[in-house]
């Protein structure tokens, strides 16, 4: 898109950039803060509800999102997170937040176990591995009533709010330290994928997606990578069935069925694929239209018009819109607000620097160098003359 | 510090395409292997770094590379610049470069090569936050080359480095890895259909037809062979 019209120009770094991330970041933290005073009980649950899908879909997103492997069984990762600690509760007596690693483990050895056979195969293939996953796990439940309760349900799943905390005191209390736990988990795994994207791994598993063998004869793990990320996304999406567990308390083989995994890819396309944001709008867009469509139609048809808005949104996002609300969004404030990166590529100032100055550099320093926001990448970094790779005369302008 | 290969067979399953190969990279050299469309080139390229199977023996450094996998094949120093530039599109500049060394743990050394490689290119330096895919042909081979230099390699092949660029680009490009070469001292295997330019960097060149070494020489000798002259320099 060229825009004609200014816009306000923000450098990287500068101290109205940094002032605007604090004052996003404060917003952020208002808002989570003070919902739980605005909101009825039953909307807190529901926002809870809606951060829990959330959760998963960081998690598919870093698999499909980044890694680029589509997951069609995701719904049991989730599921297998959620049984986990619904037995050690319940049956077994085990504090709940002690269930919590167990199940992140638990299913980072199994996603990285499906991942395997998933290796080589390619394509279509991957996601009929997941597929089956998929499909297996609610059967399995369902088969091994014994130790899950089977198709009658896991009831009584819970986690109390510590009580010597008056704010968890109240006759909202469950609900407040859910939104809470959930909230919380959901920063944290966040930030998680935040970091592992912009890692040396995050960059590998990237490139894999881009370009395998580029990616390969760089010196990337393929097997290693790939097993890893899909470890790593189902170790997310199992927290998040754990935290189900405690906040929802019933848990049912159907819970966990494909159709589920389909919400989460959904949510996962309409916020934004490979995007970091994208996942938190998606998982509360997956999780209300089924809510508003239930609103407006009353119950009968209400899951159909859920599914009918649902792939109307993805149409349209398909389309018109392939980076989802996110990109949305940073189309929109791209509209008034312009970020400039760290290194000058309008001001031009950067091309004059550093070869052309090897070749002027006895004669005096060029006069017009100026940098607009004074940091000049190549200077001071380098002792002058031995060690450049390539010398000016010889470096082509391609 | 010389890449040997010895009876070298590779292929994709059904029968080798490249086949008995034998050839030898000294230190410090460029050596170019001339053919044809499907005269096996990108699969001895590929047979190299590990991506398909393949059998005989490959010396380097004191390993045999035949054994080794890929990614321990470029922690060796033996690093390729792919067919296609191999541009990771949805990487910006930086995470391009940034991903050319992922092998290496010497993060401030990375830093400065980083800056090195900007100073030597700094049309990549003026885009460094955008994403490569945007990027021309010609700067997307200049990335390529300066994100295989990145892992600090022993000897850089390259495939086909040609492919796709003008005739200007193509004499810039080469310009540019003939000054790697006598900078660094870097060995390079060059596959190339253009003759003419790539007969004019290198020392010795080998010619492949139909998967198998069908004639070898140094650069004088093969630009006045009549089979490199008819089929390569057309005259």
């Amino acid at each position: 898109m060229r825009l004609t019209h200014r816009r306000i120009a923000i450098l990287e770094g500068s101290p109205v950039h940094i002032g605007l991330r604090v004052f996003r970041a404060a917003a952020i933290v208002a808002v989570v803060v003070c919902l739980p005073s605005v909101f009825a009980p039953f909307r807190i649950t529901q926002v809870t509800g809606a951060c829990t899908y959330a959760i998963v879909i960081v998690g598919l997103n870093l698999l499909s999102g980044f890694g680029g492997q589509i997951s069609l069984g995701h719904a049991a990762f989730f599921g297998l997170g959620a049984y986990t600690t619904g037995i050690l509760t319940v049956d077994h007596g085990m504090p709940p937040l002690l269930t919590f690693p167990i199940s992140i483990v638990l299913a980072f050895v199994v996603g990285a176990i499906v991942a395997l056979p998933a290796l080589r195969l390619r394509g279509i293939y991957v996601a009929l591995v997941t597929l089956a996953v998929g499909l297996i796990f609610p059967a399995l439940v369902s088969r091994f009533d014994s130790l899950t309760h089977g198709p009658a349900g896991l009831f009584g799943v819970s986690y109390d709010p510590p009580h010597s905390l008056s704010y968890f005191g109240g006759f909202n209390g469950a609900t407040l330290w859910h939104y809470w736990l959930v909230v919380l988990a959901l920063g944290l795994v966040c930030l998680v994928a935040r970091n592992l994207v912009r890692s040396r791994f995050g960059r590998a598993v990237v490139a894999l997606r881009d370009n395998e063998s580029a990616a390969v004869v760089m010196g990337v793990r393929r097997t290693a990578s790939r097993a890893l990320i899909f470890g790593i996304s189902a170790a997310i999406a199992a927290l998040a069935g754990s935290l189900f567990a405690v906040t929802n308390g019933i848990l049912t083989p159907d819970s966990f069925s494909l159709l589920l995994t389909l919400y989460f890819l959904a949510g996962m396309v309409i916020g934004g694929t490979a995007t970091l944001w994208g996942p938190i709008y998606g998982g509360f867009i997956v999780y209300f239209v089924p809510v508003w469509a239930t609103d407006l139609s009353g119950l009968h048809s209400g899951t159909n018009l859920a599914g009918v808005f649902l792939g109307v949104i993805i149409i349209v996002i398909t389309f018109a819109l392939r980076t989802g609300v996110q990109g949305l969004l940073h189309s929109v404030t791209g509209l008034a607000f312009e970020l400039r990166p760290r290194t000058p590529s309008a001001s031009g100032a950067f091309r004059k620097s550093r070869v052309d100055r090897a070749a002027h550099e006895d004669r005096a320093a060029p006069a017009d160098e100026t940098i607009a926001n004074g940091r000049d990448p190549g200077s001071g970094d380098l002792p002058d003359g031995a060690t450049r790779p390539v010398r000016s005369d010889a470096t082509p302008r391609l | 510090m010389t890449l040997q290969l010895e009876n070298v067979f590779a292929g994709y399953g059904a029968g080798d395409v490249v086949r008995d190969v034998s050839l030898e990279v000294n230190e410090g050299e460029i050596v170019v292997i001339l053919g044809a469309n499907g005269a096996g080139k990108t699969t001895l390229m590929r047979a190299i770094s590990g991506l398909i199977s393949r059998r005989g023996r490959i010396a380097f450094d004191g390993d045999d590379l035949v054994r080794l996998s890929p990614d321990k094949i470029v922690r060796n120093g033996v690093v390729q610049v792919p067919q296609g530039r191999g541009t990771i599109v949805d990487l910006t500049v930086e995470e391009n470069l940034r991903a050319g060394a992922l092998a290496r743990r010497d993060r401030s050394a990375v830093n400065r090569d980083l800056e090195r490689w900007y100073e030597a290119y700094p049309r990549l330096a003026e885009r460094r936050k955008q994403k490569a895919g945007l990027l021309s042909g010609g700067e997307q081979q200049m990335l390529a080359v300066s994100r295989a230099m990145m892992s600090r390699p022993k000897i850089l092949l390259c495939d086909e480095p040609s492919l796709g660029l003008s005739p200007k680009l193509v004499q810039d490009l080469f310009d540019s890895l003939k000054s790697i070469n006598n900078e660094w001292g870097m060995a390079m295997l060059i596959v190339e259909q253009n003759a003419a330019i790539a007969l004019s960097i290198a020392a010795r060149g080998y010619l492949l037809e139909v998967g198998e070494i069908a004639g070898a020489g140094d650069t004088a000798y093969l630009s006045e062979s009549d089979a490199v002259r008819a089929a390569y320099l057309g005259y």
